[in-house]
């Protein structure tokens, strides 16, 4: 068993006294060093779960435990300031932060808000830039004048030149064309093999396949399924009832094997596996075990 | 956000001051503004508590709710009336310390002067608690309609106020998200002297009014493209119908000023 960077203990939130739960007695752990996808049909409570996460929120029942420390109803603001340190959280739309004069200075802003030295903060800035292949040509330029895709690039990397121990992608590809998905998506799963804890909310089911190692369904704020990806896809009926999509390669193979043409022992999850295992059978070694 | 009515927050409800015409709220108001300004008695001042009592009572919303909106003020109000009660004199003096002091006439001024200050803020309040803001938008245009004889753009001045209080929450909602994603960055707006603290606005103002500007240029590009025509006579979805209680209403207020007058006079 692999320790647990965050554990949810029952944790219930409501943005009005009055009105429903955004989440509702929520118990989850996500483990550490792993990449753990978060799905859900949209208001599901997936943004306001990773928002009690990094401490921006306190919730209004139960208590969770991030990366040591504590959050119950009663911490304070100030408490929680060393946790967002520790925490990166690109938030949907990142490139709704940006303020500087320069790229440069906007990806320094948050390595200088932790108390490093400006030459510190600019090699950080620096590391982050090219990790994300933001162009030196572009270091100098207002971050205003840059193209969106180029935005959410600075944005991500004025998140990661913080070094965090937690890292927070909410729909991270949302509006940016599919190369750049491609791109963005290979960085996770850099930084996926550096050992960063990472907490993904998606609406594609691929990345989800090809990505995590643990994923938790919400549904009307409230944990629908908590497992791995594989064990998720097995269960068709259940997605739909979650207003979720199957991969396309899952759902590929599924039509193959309704179709009666090929026999899967195990479900390919993405296109490479299910390429891997249509080669197979179709060399004739049909008993894959 | 909490439930605090802050100046000129909406209040849901469905009370007879909710549904009085919005035209006569605030023409209400209005007139009751100068009538405190006419009050210059302590009875004429306690009918004007009076009838602003009634109006509390008729909105149903407690009226704990309008101090939590009031308090805040109070402070200004104060400060304005330590003032007034050390500068101004007349009548018999308390206290004196070189040329300030304290005289009995002031500190009847200084009385009034709180009184008068309750009574306006209290009473727009009461009118921005029981009326939305589209609908005081409506009202307004109603009101400024004389003014189109002297080529002022009543629609179009409507029209972007509407808009600008339909942004408000947006704004608010916004203000929120940007303060959180640079808290997220390290960001720490709770300590620091008033320096720094106003230093760390950058921040969050920045992408602010970026956001903002962008979204008034797509909005306007919208318009256009649907065929919005400023200059175009406007026809409207929400009409203002004047009932009988709107009536009773004005008769009301019409004795409040006749018996304001004959207190007044008659003494
Ligand atoms: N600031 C807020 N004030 C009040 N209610 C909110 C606020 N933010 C979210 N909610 C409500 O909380 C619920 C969960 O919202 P949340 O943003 O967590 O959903 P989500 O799963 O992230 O959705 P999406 O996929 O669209 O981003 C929704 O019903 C939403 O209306
Ligand atoms: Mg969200």
């Amino acid at each position: 068993m692999v320790e647990a960077a965050v554990s949810y203990q029952g944790v219930t939130f409501r943005y009005h006294e009055a009105g429903a739960a955004a989440l509702q007695d929520f118990t989850a752990t996500v483990p550490k060093g792993r990449l753990t996808a978060v799905i859900g049909h949209t208001g599901s409570g997936k943004s306001t779960l990773m928002q009690l996460t990094d401490g921006l929120l306190t919730p209004t029942a139960g208590q969770l435990e991030v990366l040591g420390q504590v959050i119950t109803p009663r911490t304070k603001n100030k408490a929680l300031h060393q946790l967002h340190r520790q925490v990166g959280f690109v938030f949907q739309f990142p490139e709704h932060q940006l303020f500087a004069e320069t790229v440069l200075a906007d990806v320094m802003f948050g390595p200088l808000n932790l108390g490093q030295t400006p030459a510190q903060a600019k090699q950080a800035a620096h590391q982050a830039l090219v990790q994300l292949g933001v162009g030196e040509a572009l270091w100098q330029r207002s971050p205003f004048e840059l193209s969106g895709g180029q935005q959410r690039r600075v944005a991500i990397a004025g998140v990661l030149a913080m070094r965090p121990q937690l890292l927070i992608l909410d729909e991270p590809t949302a509006g940016v064309d599919p190369d750049g998905q491609r791109e963005l998506l290979a960085l996770v799963e850099r930084l996926k093999g550096q050992g960063l804890t990472i907490l993904l909310i998606t609406h594609q089911m691929e990345q989800v396949a090809q990505l995590a190692d643990t994923v938790l369904v919400l549904a009307h704020g409230q944990l629908q399924f908590s497992g791995q990806p594989r064990a998720l896809f097995a269960q068709p009926e259940f997605l739909t009832t979650q207003q979720l999509a199957l991969p396309a390669a899952v759902a590929f193979a599924k039509q193959l094997q309704t179709a009666g043409i090929s026999q899967f022992n195990q479900l390919p999850l993405t296109l490479d596996e299910l390429a891997h295992a249509l080669a197979r059978q179709l060399k004739g070694d049909h008993h894959e075990q | 956000m909490n439930n605090k009515v802050l100046f000129g927050m909406y209040l849901p409800g469905n009370s007879l001051m909710h549904r009085l015409d919005p035209r006569l709220k605030l023409v209400g108001c209005f007139w009751f503004v100068i009538l405190v300004f006419f009050a210059r008695t302590w009875w004429t001042n306690l009918l004007l508590i009076g009838a602003l009592g009634l109006v509390i009572w008729l909105s149903q919303v407690k009226f704990s709710k309008y101090w939590a909106g009031i308090r805040p003020l109070m402070w200004i109000i104060l400060f304005t009336a330590v003032i007034q009660a050390l500068f101004s004199s007349g009548g018999q003096v308390y206290w004196h310390w070189g040329w300030l002091a304290v005289t009995s006439a002031g500190v009847a001024q200084a009385g009034f002067l709180v009184l008068r200050f309750f009574l306006i803020i209290t009473s727009s309040t009461v009118v921005t608690v029981t009326t939305t803001p589209l609908q005081l938008a409506d009202a307004l245009e109603a009101l400024m309609k004389p003014l189109k004889y002297l080529r002022v753009p009543v629609s179009q001045l409507a029209m972007m106020v509407s808009i600008a209080l339909r942004f408000v929450p947006t704004i608010m909602d916004e203000v929120g998200l940007i303060m959180n994603a640079q808290r997220a960055r390290g960001m720490d707006f709770s300590s620091g002297s008033l320096f720094t603290r106003a230093k760390r606005l950058v921040p969050v103002m920045i992408p602010l009014f970026v956001a903002a500007f962008k979204r008034a240029e797509e909005l306007a590009v919208a318009m256009e493209a649907r065929g919005y025509d400023p200059n175009q006579a406007r026809t409207k979805f929400r009409q203002l119908h004047w009932q009988r209680h709107d009536t009773w209403g004005t008769v009301v207020w019409g004795l409040l000023t006749v018996a304001l007058v004959a207190l007044r006079f008659v003494k």
